[in-house]
């Protein structure tokens, strides 16, 4: 069965083949073969790629995204259905948290109306104060954070929508 | 010799000097924050004492509270480490108050060769090179202005009790030099709380290239030869290596005797760091004294094959310097990567979080000196230092293909890390030539490894059958921007 693919905003169109012992992918057309040993590494599944031997980390971020680390590059795979919601959730302009810290101060509130680049919320961490800001004009739909509270990377900070 | 030493101090090095405890039958007391109760050093330790709240202040910067855990213990010397209260002179005084043999020099020798400006009055005795500045601070702009006159234009502002850059400015004329005189006293008084600034001569493309010395309480003194430390990023060290490239014998054996001249005069006494600036045609001068064991020891241990924190121990105690001078020689190269939980395509944001796996490199003249450990959790009230990789080889070349073999084994997932750059480094021509300066990485990009998409789709195509069924995510819900890599990426290099 054919599934469309985003790989690091690049769109591919494979097909996978269950084999005896390997996988069969077709890529585009291209025929892949793919040999997975179901040993973990710290980790690490061994693939054999056309014979190329790869250790490769697979994380699952959520249904159908992943991220998959092979060497020291760090790719974003997401199949049709999480591009989708992922796409719809920029729409709405989610903005997260982009690593663990202390919510130093909160700039604005429920209902505001905010402009592109406009600060929303200061983030601390590691002696380093981070400005927050928006990434569209909007209305602040959604503000689940309070000043001293701590959060994890990805957490939900600020929902802007576009004020229509 | 000491029965049991607190180390007040964390994260690697605080390993490194349990390491060296263990091998001299001491006891290792470790002390550690709330948010380090999983690290590593608490783990290795014999004994451990919690101190405190995460903000340094409340915990290792606390000189009460270091003090009581040493009381606690019934430890008999400390070891600060480097960083954190490793070059405070008031604790090594507090330290000396008490009766604890602090593992360093003195405090006044402390005290001295943190005030840059008695440094370089005390330097300016013996017939070391210096680079030409001032020696006496002063409040008076046209003392400053024709300070600048003489030794020309440009040069260099900074400030007294400071490091890091900060205070720093560069100026070209006399308005650059009011201007910079008037930012330079705020940021160091606000850095520092000290606003007293100099200036000296500023060296175009200098190389950074420092001396490691040891002296014991007996007077005896020596050189351990150098290591250079020109690749750097906003002045902090990222690359370092021994021999330095730039050195010819005879500079080589000049600069070994400017450091113990250097450490003489100043009454030195442990372990501790003379450095230096290199011009383009090769001369040095005097940059400072730093009085601590440093980050980058392990690549003066690797060359020489000395091990120098069990030497600090032992001066510490009293013992006398029994290598010799002429005992000492450097035998092939190593050079140190420092690895840091730092994103390199996203402006070197520090990117602390959980360590989900790891895969660490070993094999022939590989030296891993590790603060983390695979499902360990990073803080991030602290410096983001994941490592350091230090590798040996008989000649540079070899070692150069030696770390890109260590790098390429080494994976970290779970926390952005910079080993994608330092791979890259070592790969860069200039790099192999040996030919560079503290401005390399100002000139360095970062660049996308060439990689087969199809081969990665295919991969990601099966990643479902690889994925642990039942994984919640702590929330890397971060997709990578592309367009945006580059632009940061040189922006953040340019610094």
């Amino acid at each position: 069965m054919k599934k469309t693919i985003m790989v690091d905003n690049q769109e591919f169109e494979v097909e996978v083949t269950e084999e005896k012992d390997r996988f069969l992918v077709e890529v585009n057309g291209e025929p892949h073969t793919i040999d997975i040993s179901a040993t973990r590494f710290n980790g690490f599944s061994s693939m054999l790629v056309d014979g190329q031997s790869l250790q490769v980390n697979c994380r699952r971020v959520k249904d159908g995204d992943y991220l998959l680390t092979i060497g020291h590059n760090v790719h974003e795979v997401m199949f049709r259905e999480a591009f989708i919601e992922a796409a719809m959730d920029e729409s709405e302009a989610v903005i997260t948290a982009p690593m663990p810290g202390l919510v130093s101060e909160v700039k604005v509130a429920l209902n505001d109306k905010v402009t592109k680049g406009q600060p929303l919320v200061i983030l601390e961490a590691m002696k380093m104060f981070n400005e927050i800001t928006a990434k569209t004009d909007g209305i602040v739909a959604e503000l689940p954070v309070n000043q001293g509270d701590t959060v994890s990377i990805g957490q939900k900070l600020v929902v802007i929508e576009s004020a229509e | 010799m000491f029965k049991k030493i607190l180390i007040a101090n964390r994260g690697e090095i605080a390993l490194r000097i349990i390491r060296a405890c263990r091998e001299m039958g001491i006891e290792a007391v470790a002390v550690y924050s709330d948010v380090d109760r999983d690290s590593l050093h608490v783990r290795f330790a014999d004994e451990a004492y919690h101190i405190g709240e995460a903000q340094p202040d409340k915990s290792y910067l606390n000189f009460d509270k270091i003090i009581d855990a040493v009381r606690k213990s019934g430890a008999d010397a400390i070891h600060p480490g480097y960083g954190f209260l490793a070059e405070n002179h008031r604790f090594a005084a507090r330290c000396e108050e008490e009766g604890i043999p602090f593992i360093g020099p003195a405090s006044k020798t402390m005290a001295l060769v943190g005030d840059k400006i008695s440094a370089r009055q005390t330097v300016g005795k013996t017939d070391a090179p210096m680079i030409p500045g001032m020696t006496t601070e002063s409040r008076d702009f046209a003392e400053f202005e024709k300070f600048a006159k003489q030794i020309g234009y440009p040069v260099l502002l900074k400030a007294s009790m400071g490091g890091g850059g900060k205070g720093m400015r560069v100026a070209h004329s006399p308005d650059e030099l009011k201007k910079a005189i008037e930012f330079g006293r705020k940021e160091a008084q606000s850095a520092f709380g000290d606003d007293t600034v100099y200036i000296e001569k500023y060296i175009q493309e200098p190389r950074h290239v420092e001396v490691q010395i040891l002296a014991d309480h007996h007077g005896n003194v020596i050189h351990l030869f150098e290591r250079e430390c020109s690749i750097q990023r906003r002045y902090q060290k990222i690359v370092e290596e021994s021999p330095s490239p730039a050195l010819d014998d005879e500079t080589r054996r000049k600069m070994g005797e400017a450091a113990v001249k250097i450490a003489k005069i100043v009454d030195y006494r442990n372990a501790g760091t003379i450095e230096f600036l290199l011009d383009k045609d090769k001369k040095f001068y005097f940059l400072e004294v730093n009085a601590r064991i440093q980050v980058e020891h392990p690549v003066t241990e690797l060359v020489t094959g000395r091990d120098l924190v069990k030497m600090q121990i032992a001066i510490a105690s009293g013992e006398k310097l029994t290598w010799r001078q002429e005992d000492i020689v450097q035998n092939g190269h190593a050079i140190e990567v420092r690895v840091y939980a730092e994103d390199p395509d996203n402006n070197f944001m520090p990117s602390p979080g959980l360590v989900e796996y790891l895969v660490e490199p070993c094999g022939p003249g590989i030296r891993l000196d590790s603060g983390i450990y695979q499902n360990f959790t990073i803080p991030l009230n602290y410096d983001p230092i994941i490592s350091k990789l230090i590798v040996w080889a008989e000649d540079r070349d070899g070692c150069i293909e030696r770390m890109k073999r260590a790098l390429k084994e080494y994976r970290i997932v779970g926390v952005k890390t910079t080993l994608k750059l330092l791979k890259q480094i070592m790969e860069d021509e200039r790099f192999k030539s040996g030919d560079y300066t503290t401005h390399f990485l100002e000139k360095f990009s970062l660049y996308d490894d060439e990689i087969d998409m199809n081969k990665i789709a295919a991969i990601a195509a099966v990643s479902e059958k690889i994925t642990p069924k039942i994984h919640a995510s702590k929330g890397e819900t971060e997709g990578i921007k592309s367009k945006w890599k580059l632009i940061n990426r040189m922006r953040a290099l340019q610094k």
